[in-house]
């Protein structure tokens, strides 16, 4: 390594430091601002009633972090916060998830539903039971074979897709993935 | 009004973390802190519990000049709000657990 290599590489070494320096101190002057447009923006978004007492609320909330990127990280969930609070997001979540779920179901299993529909409608008769709980449908069970072929593959519940597309019925995404998995797994067993 | 609110597990954690606070108030920024959540979260919990009638809030009195930081907003557990977390949270725990006041 030569001296000029030498001198190249300190020279380097300092602008980058001098550079890196500057560059954290332009950050820790520019975070109030960000914070601070953040804030606005967020309490903008809430309902009339709760934007001046948010505001104050949330300028001790993130002025409460500790350092400035804590500081920034906190008035960047802000934004989030009143949009999910005015949207009412976790509490139609469920709802919205379940509709499409149900939604999903109905165009994939049509031709299985279309067939079960007819076997049930030519055994004639009422088709179809509210459960006693709920509305949710159901398939009317006898004392025939149907019935008994029906309650055992739980295609007795296949109407119940409907008030699930429907908006009508709550289903948690645990039990679709269980259902889901259960599903892929006997496909793979019957397959191998 | 509270009957609508999901006990989602973060909902759970805001709860039980004001609870273990025993009777005393707690900042927003102090719960975020104990919970762990982002502001993105905390923040529609707390509205949403405090809208339900599950915790209320007030304004801290001091002089800010004084002590020289902002006053902070200060959450408390209401009655309704003790007893539906004791409720809950003892449907998660094993029998002998009690919520010692």
């Amino acid at each position: 390594m030569g001296p000029l290599t030498i001198i190249a590489t300190t020279v380097i070494g300092v602008l980058l430091a001098a550079l890196a320096s500057q560059m954290a101190s332009e950050f820790r002057d520019w975070t109030p601002r960000w914070t601070e447009w953040l804030i606005d923006r967020a309490v903008r978004r809430l309902p009339a009633d709760l934007q001046e007492r948010m505001a104050e609320e949330w300028r001790e909330f993130v002025s409460d972090a500790p350092g400035h990127i804590a500081k920034l990280k906190r008035a960047l969930g802000l934004p989030w916060a009143a949009l999910a609070y005015d949207l009412n997001l976790s509490d139609k979540w469920p709802r919205i998830f379940s509709r499409l779920v149900g939604c999903s179901a109905l165009v994939l299993f049509w031709p299985l539903l279309l067939l079960v529909f007819g076997v049930v409608a030519f055994r004639g008769g009422t088709m179809l039971d509210k459960s006693e709980t709920s509305n949710v449908y159901r398939f009317r069970i006898g004392d025939d074979k149907l019935s008994e072929i029906l309650e055992k593959s739980s295609f007795v519940a296949l109407p119940g897709l409907w008030n699930l597309a429907n908006g009508e019925l709550i289903v948690h995404w645990l039990d679709v993935r269980r259902f889901v998995v259960k599903f892929l797994k006997e496909i793979f067993t019957e397959t191998r | 009004m509270a009957d609508n609110i999901r006990l989602t597990h973060a909902t759970l954690k805001v709860l039980s973390s004001i609870m273990a606070a025993r009777g005393a108030e707690m900042s927003g920024s102090q719960v975020a802190v104990e919970t762990g959540l982002a502001s993105g979260s905390l923040y529609p919990i707390l509205l949403r519990l405090e809208r339900g009638g599950l915790l209320k809030s007030r304004w801290e009195k001091i002089n800010p000049s004084e002590e020289g930081r902002p006053r902070r907003r200060l959450y408390k557990m209401t009655a309704a709000g003790a007893a539906l977390t004791r409720s809950a949270l003892s449907e998660l725990m094993p029998q002998d657990v009690v919520w010692a006041r």
